[in-house]
Parts: C-alpha cells; sequence; structure tokens
C-alpha cells in the first residue's frame, strides 16, 4: 500500500491493487486485507466507487470535500431531533442510480414484507404525484425477473398466466419517474406464495 | 510485465530517439484521450477547468521519461485502461489539492492522528439514520437530558460498527456513503447476487438495531 497523490502521511491502496480489487483478481486472503483497510478509509472507499463509476461509464458523484465530523454530527443530531429529510428503506431498491433530492420513496401497502400469499397476489402502492406511470418488477430469488408491467394504476395482479412455484420466495418492486428526471422505488419487497 | 502490453504504449516504452518517442506519445494520447477525458470530467467544473486538469495529466504522464506509464510494466498490473482511469483520477486530485490544498476532513491530512476512528464515526453518522434513529430516541426537544441520550445512542452504535466484520462495514459504506447499485457491490465484493446483497445489508442492519436495543435503547424493532 502506498499514499495517494504525492503528499499524504497515511497508507493508502496501490494502483494495482485498486485494479485488482476491480477485476475480481485477488486471492481470498489479500481481498480480505484490503477490505478491511477499505471499510476504515474513506479516501480508498470513495477512489474505489468512483472507479467503478468511470468504468461503467455512469454519472460521477464526486465531492471534493468529505462531510466534516462535526457537520456529519450536527446533521444526525438534526436527523434525531427533528426527524431526517428522507430515509431509504432497509432494503433499498433496485439498482436505481440515486442523486440528492430524488431518493424518495414508493410506500408499499401490501402485501405484507414477507407475507405468505395465496394465488396470485395483488400488489398494492401509494400514490406519486405527477407520476404519469409506474414499472412494477416480480422477480424471483435468484434475481431473473419473472414479469414486469407498466401501469397507470396503484395495483396490479400478478396475471394467473405468470408462473408462480409454490412455497416459493419472490420479490417485487416498483419504480416511477417523473417527467422532470425525479426518481421514485419502492425499493425490494418481498413474498412468499403458500405451499 | 503484463502478457501484452496496449500497443500505443509499447511503442512509446519502447519509443529509440526523441522523433519516435514525440510521434509514439502523440499515437498514445490520441488512443486515450477519451479515457482520460471522461475522468477529468468526472471531477466537475468547467470546460475550462477540465482542460487545465487534462493538461495536467498529460504533463505528468510524460514527465521524467514517461515514468508512471513504466510503472504500469509490472506482472500483476491488470488491464491497461482501468490503471489508466486510477493514475488519471489520482492525478486529478493532485492538480486539486495543489491550487487548492487539501481539506479538512479529509483522511488523509496527516493532522487526524487516527483517520480510521475519524472514518468509523462517518459511518456511525450514516447508518444511524439508516436504522432510523428517532425510534430509539425521545425526541422532546433538545433538553441536556435528550442530547446526552443521544451521544450514548451515537455511542452504542459506533462500538456495534466496531464489532462488525470489516467486510461488513464495507459493504455498509459502499451502500450507504457511497451510494454504488447493489449490483455493483456484488461485483465488487463477490456475493452470488445483488439479493444476496440486500440479504446481507438487511441481517447487519438488524445487527446493528439489536445492538442498540441491547444497550438500552427502546423501540429499536428491526
Amino acid at each position: 500500500m502506498t499514499k495517494h497523490g504525492t503528499d499524504a502521511p497515511q497508507p493508502h491502496l496501490e494502483v494495482h491493487e485498486v485494479v485488482a480489487y476491480l477485476e475480481g483478481k485477488l486471492m481470498a486472503a489479500a481481498r480480505a486485507r484490503l477490505e478491511g483497510h477499505l471499510s476504515d478509509c474513506d479516501q480508498c472507499a470513495a477512489e474505489i466507487a468512483a472507479v467503478m463509476r468511470l468504468r461503467a461509464r455512469r454519472p460521477a458523484r464526486f465531492r471534493w470535500l468529505t462531510i466534516g465530523t462535526a457537520a456529519a454530527a450536527a446533521a444526525i443530531v438534526g436527523a434525531v431531533l427533528l426527524g431526517p429529510p428522507h430515509r431509504r428503506p432497509v432494503t433499498s431498491g433496485p439498482d436505481v442510480e440515486r442523486t440528492p433530492g430524488s431518493a424518495q420513496v414508493i410506500a408499499v401497502v401490501s402485501p405484507a414484507e414477507g407475507a405468505i400469499v395465496a394465488g396470485h397476489p395483488v400488489l398494492r402502492w401509494q400514490a406519486i404525484s405527477r407520476a404519469p406511470s409506474y414499472r412494477v418488477t416480480v422477480t424471483r430469488e435468484d434475481g431473473d425477473s419473472v414479469w414486469a408491467v407498466s401501469t397507470s394504476d396503484t395495483t396490479v395482479t400478478i396475471p394467473a398466466a405468470v408462473a408462480l412455484t409454490s412455497a416459493g420466495r419472490y420479490y417485487w418492486y416498483v419504480d416511477a419517474l417523473l417527467p422532470d428526471g425525479a426518481s421514485f422505488s419502492s425499493g425490494l419487497h418481498e413474498f412468499k406464495t403458500a405451499p | 510485465m503484463p502478457d501484452t502490453l496496449p500497443p500505443a504504449l509499447a511503442r512509446l516504452l519502447a519509443a529509440a530517439d526523441t522523433g519516435e518517442r514525440d510521434n509514439a506519445w502523440s499515437g498514445f494520447v490520441a488512443a486515450f484521450t477519451d479515457s482520460m477525458l471522461r475522468v477529468c470530467r468526472s471531477l466537475g467544473g468547467d470546460h475550462d477547468a477540465v482542460m487545465d486538469r487534462y493538461a495536467f495529466v498529460l504533463e505528468h504522464l510524460e514527465q521524467d521519461d514517461y515514468r508512471r506509464l513504466r510503472a504500469y510494466q509490472r506482472p500483476d498490473a491488470g488491464e491497461f485502461g482501468l490503471w489508466l482511469i486510477v493514475v488519471t483520477r489520482r492525478l486529478c486530485l493532485d492538480h486539486y489539492r495543489g491550487r487548492y490544498g487539501r481539506t479538512r476532513g479529509t483522511a488523509s491530512t496527516g493532522s487526524d492522528p487516527n483517520p480510521g476512528r475519524s472514518s468509523r464515526r462517518r459511518l456511525v453518522d450514516l447508518v444511524s439514520s439508516e436504522i432510523d434513529p428517532e425510534n430509539v430516541a425521545a425526541p422532546t426537544g433538545t433538553r441536556p437530558d435528550t442530547e446526552l441520550a443521544l451521544a450514548e445512542q451515537l455511542r452504542a452504535l459506533a462500538a456495534a460498527l466496531e464489532r462488525l466484520e470489516p467486510r461488513d462495514r464495507l459493504l455498509l459504506r459502499l451502500r450507504f456513503s457511497e451510494e454504488l447499485p447493489a449490483r455493483e457491490i456484488a461485483d465488487l465484493m463477490r456475493f452470488p447476487t445483488l439479493f444476496h446483497v440486500y440479504r446481507r445489508l438487511d441481517l447487519v442492519l438488524r445487527v446493528l438495531r439489536g445492538s442498540l436495543r441491547k444497550a438500552g435503547m427502546e423501540g429499536a424493532d428491526p
């Protein structure tokens, strides 16, 4: 490990280590050592994420300034006392790139999280004002899509033609994209089919 | 040395005289301009700022008989395009620091005797909003006892984070601090599927909530 740039005193990942980690070429022990460093190093973790984005040709999310501890503490005090400005669900949703101001959540109404459903369930969520339509996706446990549909309604029933295995575990999510580019997502939700 | 160097790089590093080297350098720049400019643009700023950065990158890649590019010649260097992205980005950061100096709070300022600890403090702040701290607090105003309770909660959360495996802390960092999509986290951290990422996140957050509950924080229901 070495330093970033020319005058940083703290040891950071070498260029070839960053590349090897991103390429998945490290042996288990080396990988564990690097992940140990990344878990505690803002700078290297940010570098890994930035290079991932650049490699994927996605928009950058770069902060020249790392949030200072005092500022962050003030933010969390505010969040605790006044309520956070927004919250993501615990199981944050599908791979929607979130941008500041657009990380908004579609509240799911039913089925309840992890509920066991009989037959083909009805999926319900709360409306987002100005959303012209929603995209609903249902996947199997392994991530393969089972069914997807676009709708302007806030309720869909999974059609009988969609084969759901008994005692299966399924995930579903709803996305909405507004005309101004803001995105909403329900995050990932789970239901199980009856045995 | 890597099995094969990209032709433009091989030609540059093998150039025998100044004329050949200049031609090879032009060829190298032409071959990799898109990639380097993309990195320079990713750091923000207007056209002039981007071009300043780009000029700085080229100048430093050319410096000392292409010392930085020669550093690629090692057996474990990996794919050159990716390697160049990392090197270019680091040079861009050097350019910024040279111009504006380091910023307070940056992990590598050297003024922080324990960057790992301050980094974890930031993670505490991020994760505490994720696990819904208003449910574990009693937000009755800014009375000293409320502030004390909040400080206790953050301390308990910091201790719980400290007890996590580094890999789980990294997972939280990539998801909530760097906001990487779960699919990319799965690729990076070798999870079999993105659902394994979601499940692990869920589990880790449950562990943290459980730790808060054990520490006497009421209402920290998973």
